[in-house]
C-alpha cells in the first residue's frame, strides 16, 4: 500500500539540496557521458 | 589448488582470529555475523603477520604455508560451537530483496574480476610483484625502493601466503583479493547493526562497496579497503571499552591499530588517532590502557620498522634520514634525502591549504583537483548529501551525543582525518577509505536520529541514497564491461592482458627470447608478468641507479646496470619518467651511440587513458629492447 506523503518545506529544501548535490558531481562527468553518448549514437 | 587456496586462506583466517577473540575473552560477546567478520579480519592480519616472521627466517615454501595455515584452519573446528549458525528463512522486506539483488549483481561483477588476470598498475608493480619476488627467493629480502619497496607489507604477506598455497596461480591471488576485498563490508555491516535497522545497514554495505574506489580497489588488491577492516576492529574495541573492564578491548584496538600500521606508513597517525581516543575514554585506567594498547601495537605492528632500521638505520625508510643524522649508505643519502624532500613537498603543495583544510570533501566530491585521484575513482556524492540530515540528527540529540558508544569512534576518525590533512603527505581521497565504514555509519546513525525527530526528513533521505546507489551500480557496469568481455571471449589471457595492460605486447616479445637474466624496465607495470628478474628504475625513489634527470652519466649508468646483473633494458621511447638533459633517455642513447647496447626490437603498442572507459583517449607508444654488450663497451673495460 503506498503511504500518502504530506509535503513539507523542509523536505523540499533538502530534496533540493540533495538533486543540486547529485547535479553538480555529474556535472565533473560530462564530457565522459556526452562522449558515451556520441559513441552509442554512432 | 586457486580456488581451494583462498579458501584455506579464508578458513585459517576465520580460525586465526577466533583464536585471538577466545584469547581476548571476547568470543562469546558478539552476534554471529560480528564474531565472523571480526575473525576474518583478525585472523587475515595475523596471516599476514606470521608470514612476515617465515620470510625473516627464510621459510617461504608452498609446505610451510600449508603447514601454517592448515593448523590455523583446524583451530576453527574445536571453536566452532561459538559460532550458532541459524538456517531458519529470514524474512526480508521487498526493499530488502531489492539490496539483496543489487549487493548480488556488485558480488558478480567483482567474481569476474577475481576470475580474470591483474591489470591494475599498483598492483602489477608492487602489491603482487613482491610477494611473487620474495617467493622465488624463498625469503623475505629488503627492497630498497622508497614509497612502493621498502614499506611496511603486511596485507602483502597475505598474497604471498595464498600465492604459496596456490602454486602461484594468479587466479588463487584474484579470488582472495576478492574475498577479502569484500570482507570489510560484512564487518561494516555488522558493525552497522547495532544503531541501524537491517535495511540501511544492507544499504550502507552496498554504498561502501560499491564507491568507485573500492571497485577501483578492493578486487586488484590495493591497501585501503581491506585497511578498513582494522579501523573496524579498533571501533569495536572502543564501543566495547565502556562496559568492559577488562583487557579484551583495549587488546583489539592495539591489533587493530598495530594491523594498520604493519600495512601502511599512515597507520602511524591512525596510532595516535586510536591512542588519543583510548585514553580519553579510558578514564582512570588512561595510564593502564595506555601502556597495554602500546606494547600490543609494538608487537603486531613494529616488526616492518625493525626490517626498515636493521636494514637501513631508519625505520620510516627514507623518512627520517636527516632526521636521524644518518650516514651516506648504499640504500640513501643526503642528497636522495633532499630530493625526496622536494619530492614530498610538491606532491603536499598539489592542493591549495584552503582546499586542504576548509573545502576538502566538498572539492573532492564535486571539483578534485588531479592529485586528489578521485572523480571516477572517488567517493560519489553520498557524503555531501548527507550533510544536511546528519547536522539536523547532531542537533536533535545534542544533549546525547557525549555520552553515545560512538563518540570514541568519531573522535578517533575525526583525529585521524586531522591529522592526515597534517602530515597525510600525498591528498588522494583513496587513502581515506579506511575510516569511510565509520563516517557512513554516524553519519546514517545521526540521519535516522533526525527522521525520528522530522519524520518527513525519510524521503530526501532515502533519494540521497538511491541517486548514490543509481550511480555506483552505473559504475559496476562499466568496471566489469572488461571482465564480462574476457569471460565470453573464451578466457583468452593474451588477448585480455594485450587490451588491458599498456604495452603488454612489449612484454609478451620479452618473455619469449632466451637468455635474458635480468631486465631494467622503466615502466613499473610490467614487472608482474615480466619472467626473467626485474629493477624498476625510477628517479629519486632508488639509489642504486641513478635516474634523475640532469644527474644521469652514461658511464655510471652502465656500471650500475652491470653491479645489479642487469642483461636487458626494456623502455619507452622517450623513456617518460627520465628524460631531458642527462637523463636515462640519454644515457640509453649514449650508450648505444657506444656499442654498449645492442638494439633487439622496437615494439609499437596501443596505450589507454582508462582500462574501463575508453573513450577518454587512446594513442601509440613505442618500446625498445636492448641487450647490454659489455664485450663491446669502452665503460665495461675501464672498469
Amino acid at each position: 500500500m503506498i503511504r500518502p506523503v504530506s509535503i513539507n518545506p523542509a523536505m523540499i529544501a533538502t530534496s533540493i539540496w540533495v538533486l543540486t548535490i547529485f547535479g553538480l558531481y555529474m556535472l565533473q562527468f560530462k564530457p565522459i557521458i556526452l562522449s558515451l553518448l556520441r559513441q552509442a549514437i554512432s | 589448488m586457486s580456488f581451494v587456496a583462498p579458501v584455506l586462506l579464508t578458513l585459517s583466517s576465520l580460525g586465526a582470529g577466533a583464536l585471538l577473540l577466545l584469547a581476548f575473552r571476547l568470543l562469546n560477546k558478539w552476534s554471529n555475523v560480528e564474531k565472523i567478520g571480526l575473525s576474518f579480519a583478525l585472523g587475515f592480519g595475523l596471516v599476514g603477520w606470521l608470514f612476515f616472521w617465515l620470510g625473516a627466517v627464510g621459510w617461504y615454501s608452498p609446505e610451510a604455508a600449508w603447514g601454517v595455515c592448515g593448523l590455523l584452519a583446524v583451530s576453527l573446528f574445536p571453536l566452532r560451537q561459538n559460532f550458532t549458525l541459524s538456517f531458519a528463512p529470514i524474512k526480508f522486506s521487498a526493499l530488502e530483496w531489492v539490496l539483496l539483488g543489487l549487493i548480488f549483481v556488485a558480488l558478480a561483477a567483482d567474481f569476474l574480476e577475481a576470475l580474470a588476470l591483474p591489470v591494475e598498475a599498483d598492483s602489477l608493480a608492487y602489491h603482487f610483484q613482491l610477494p611473487k619476488q620474495f617467493i622465488e627467493e624463498g625469503r623475505l629480502i629488503f627492497e630498497p625502493r622508497a614509497l612502493d619497496g621498502a614499506i611496511p607489507l603486511l596485507m602483502q604477506m597475505t598474497y604471498l601466503a595464498v600465492l604459496l598455497l596456490g602454486g602461484s596461480e594468479d587466479a588463487a591471488l584474484t579470488l582472495w583479493t576478492f574475498v577479502s576485498g569484500w570482507a570489510p563490508g560484512l564487518l561494516l555491516y555488522a558493525f552497522s547493526r547495532r544503531w541501524l535497522p537491517r535495511h540501511w545497514s544492507m544499504a550502507l554495505l552496498l554504498l561502501f562497496q560499491t564507491l568507485p574506489a573500492m571497485l577501483y580497489g578492493a578486487g586488484s588488491g590495493h591497501i585501503e579497503p581491506r585497511l578498513a577492516m582494522f579501523v573496524l576492529i579498533v571501533a569495536f574495541g572502543l564501543v566495547e571499552l565502556k562496559d568492559n573492564p577488562r583487557f579484551g578491548p583495549v587488546l583489539l584496538i592495539g591489533v587493530g591499530a598495530g594491523l594498520y600500521a604493519a600495512s601502511k606508513y599512515t597507520g602511524l597517525l591512525f596510532i595516535a588517532a586510536a591512542g588519543i581516543s583510548l585514553l580519553i575514554y579510558s578514564g582512570r585506567h588512561w595510564f593502564r590502557n595506555g601502556i597495554v594498547c602500546g606494547v600490543t601495537i609494538l608487537v603486531v605492528g613494529g616488526q616492518w620498522y625493525g626490517w626498515n632500521a636493521y636494514h637501513t638505520g631508519d625505520p620510516i625508510f627514507p623518512v627520517l634520514f636527516s632526521a636521524l643524522d644518518l650516514e651516506d649508505g648504499t640504500f640513501w643519502d643526503a642528497d636522495y634525502a633532499d630530493t625526496m624532500k622536494d619530492t614530498l613537498a610538491l606532491r603536499n603543495n598539489q592542493i591549495s591549504w584552503w582546499v586542504r583544510w576548509l573545502a576538502y570533501p566538498i572539492a573532492a566530491t564535486l571539483f578534485p583537483p588531479f592529485a586528489m585521484e578521485a572523480g571516477r575513482v572517488g567517493f560519489g556524492p553520498y557524503f555531501l548529501m548527507i550533510v544536511p540530515f546528519s547536522v539536523a540528527g547532531i542537533w536533535s540529540q545534542r544533549h546525547k551525543i557525549k555520552g553515545s558508544l560512538l563518540a570514541p569512534v568519531a573522535l578517533m576518525i575525526f583525529l585521524f582525518y586531522i591529522l592526515w590533512l597534517g602530515f597525510g603527505s600525498i591528498p588522494k581521497v583513496r587513502h581515506l577509505l579506511p575510516i569511510l565504514p565509520i563516517v557512513l555509519i554516524c553519519l546514517a546513525a545521526v540521519s535516522l536520529k533526525a527522521i525520528e525527530t522530522w519524520s518527513h526528513l525519510r524521503i530526501p533521505i532515502g533519494l540521497a541514497m538511491a541517486l548514490s546507489l543509481a550511480v555506483n551500480m552505473g559504475v559496476v557496469g562499466f568496471f566489469a564491461r572488461p571482465y564480462i568481455a574476457y569471460a565470453t571471449s573464451g578466457f583468452d589471457r593474451e588477448m585480455f592482458l594485450k587490451n588491458n595492460i599498456n604495452g603488454y605486447p612489449a612484454v609478451a616479445w620479452l618473455n619469449q627470447q632466451d637468455g635474458i637474466d635480468k631486465v631494467l624496465l622503466t615502466y613499473r607495470a610490467f614487472r608482474y608478468y615480466v619472467r626473467s628478474a626485474s629493477y624498476f628504475v625510477y628517479p629519486g625513489v632508488q639509489k642504486l641507479i641513478e635516474a634523475r634527470v640532469g644527474r644521469v652519466e652514461p658511464e655510471t649508468f652502465w656500471k650500475q646496470m652491470r653491479v645489479l646483473g642487469i642483461s636487458h633494458i626494456l623502455t619507452d621511447r622517450p623513456t617518460y619518467i627520465s628524460q631531458g638533459t642527462a637523463s636515462v633517455d640519454t644515457a640509453i642513447k649514449d650508450l648505444a651511440g657506444a656499442g654498449c647496447l645492442g638494439h633487439m626490437k622496437e615494439i609499437q603498442t596501443s596505450w589507454r587513458t582508462s582500462r574501463t572507459l575508453s573513450s577518454l583517449g587512446s594513442g601509440q607508444r613505442l618500446f625498445d629492447v636492448w641487450r647490454l654488450d659489455a664485450e663491446a663497451c669502452p665503460y665495461d673495460k675501464s672498469s
